[in-house]
């Protein structure tokens, strides 16, 4: 099986990505990013297969989902048409107050049935398949079940896959001091589809995913670990900030090439 | 008539930590005060209590940091023009209001431009009339600017805002002659 390898879009890599550089052969874009402007999407589903990526449908908030946010994210996945959709393993508001970015929330029963309950409202409103994606938190919330499990129940319950974040994975495994490959080898590789992957930073003792750094060894390594264990079929560059040059981004998609074909030659 | 408050679930109760600082004080020094006082529900009680303070502080910094970070890419000259006290400014502005739509990076801009503008502190005239074109969703705008760069100087010119295929325009038309 060929990956897929590919950018999440941005306005500042448009002129680069619009002039169709031959390393890439997908595109993700986000939802949130086309909620008033159609005309740039119909462009960009001309020319790549697109996965559309959410931020804020907050699955993990308790109780219902926001249904205007939802239809409005439903009209952009109708209109891109994508191989997939994908969102968060994440609240980004809860009990009237939106805090505007990802949070992470508790492993129990009670967060599995409503995460579950979400995921399947979103693939029936969007009619596409649903991966989910595990967060980077510098926040630990207690709970009853071991994130891996939580995440493998979950996919099993939903029907949804997996889209693992290797750098959040490796993120978390430095700030929390656990063993990243102890992780993964947990979670059921048939439910990894999709990865994301962008350099960490670090300041002091602490790692971030600041989305604005070059792709590091070690996370070329992980990422090849991934791949042997399980059978992605894309794999997706997030960049947001302190934007590299298009060398520098055609060079970390010809390097993921060769983590791919690294990986059909084993 | 009771005063007794609906309980809320231990995530409810973590969104108002991670927004409310002064919480958080109170929550250092007694959670279940705190739980008690939100109405954790029984089941998630437990869980609640046991949120660690160091890393709800992270968390919270971090989100405010991220915000501060979507806004100045919107409005870099206002936030340059603050210089060291930028992020003092943005933190001050930031623990009282929180945006709630899916706009919420151009909202946050907007209502911090306008939160700078209450308190007196500079800005940038011409970034406000862009930010407010399409914070507004209008469709054309004119006025008079006199903080256009050109040539390393603060001009006064004529600004003209329009959409064109769904998209904010600018063209600049210099007042006077030597350019």
């Amino acid at each position: 099986m060929r990956q897929l390898i590919g950018v999440g879009y941005r306005s500042q890599l448009a002129g680069w990505i619009n002039s169709r550089p031959a390393e890439m052969s997908c595109l993700e874009i986000t939802a949130e990013h086309f909620f008033d402007d159609r005309t740039t999407l119909h462009k960009l589903a001309q020319h790549y297969p697109i996965l559309v990526h959410g931020l804020g449908l907050s699955l993990g908030t308790p109780g219902a989902l926001d249904k205007e946010y939802l239809q409005q994210f439903a009209a952009v996945v109708q209109a891109a048409d994508p191989l997939w959709i994908s969102e968060h393993i994440a609240f980004t508001r809860a009990g009237g107050v939106d805090l505007g970015h990802l949070n992470p929330i508790a492993c129990t029963e009670d967060a599995l049935a409503n995460l579950v309950e979400h995921a399947q409202q979103v693939m029936a409103a969007c009619h596409k398949p649903l991966l989910l994606e595990n967060i980077t938190t510098h926040l630990q919330v207690p709970g009853s079940i071991a994130e891996t499990d939580f995440i493998n129940r979950l996919c099993e319950q939903s029907g949804c896959g997996m889209l693992l974040d290797v750098t959040n994975l490796y993120v978390n495994s430095r700030n929390h001091g656990f063993d990243a490959l102890q992780w993964l080898h947990e979670i059921e590789p048939h439910y990894i589809r999709q990865l994301h992957l962008v350099g960490y930073n670090k300041q002091g003792d602490t790692w971030y995913d600041s989305h604005a750094e070059n792709i590091q060894q070690e996370l070329y390594e992980l990422t090849r670990t991934v791949m042997a264990y399980s059978n992605v079929e894309a794999i997706i560059i997030e960049r947001d900030n302190n934007f590299p040059t298009t060398q520098q981004m055609q060079q970390e998609l010809c390097n993921l090439e060769q983590c791919c074909i690294a990986n059909q030659l084993h | 008539m009771s005063n007794a408050v609906s309980p809320i679930s231990c995530i409810e109760g973590l969104a108002q930590l991670l927004s409310d600082a002064e919480l958080r004080q109170q929550y250092a020094k007694d959670p279940e005060l705190v739980a008690g006082q939100l109405g954790i529900c029984a089941g998630e009680r437990h869980l609640f209590i046991a949120l660690p303070v160091e890393q709800l502080a992270i968390q919270a910094e971090l989100l405010l940091k991220k915000r501060m970070r979507e806004a100045w890419k919107i409005i870099p000259l206002s936030f340059n023009g603050l210089g060291e006290a930028a992020a003092t400014h943005f933190y001050a502005y930031a623990g009282r209001y929180w945006p709630d739509t899916w706009r919420r990076h151009v909202q946050d801009a907007w209502h911090f431009c306008r939160y700078l503008q209450d308190e007196g502190l500079p800005w940038n005239r011409s970034e406000w009339n862009r930010l407010d074109f399409v914070y507004q969703r209008r469709y054309c705008r004119l006025g008079i600017v006199s903080d256009v760069m050109v040539a390393g100087k603060n001009t006064t010119a004529l600004q003209l805002l329009y959409r064109k295929d769904g998209r904010m325009q600018q063209r600049i038309f210099y007042l006077g002659t030597g350019w």
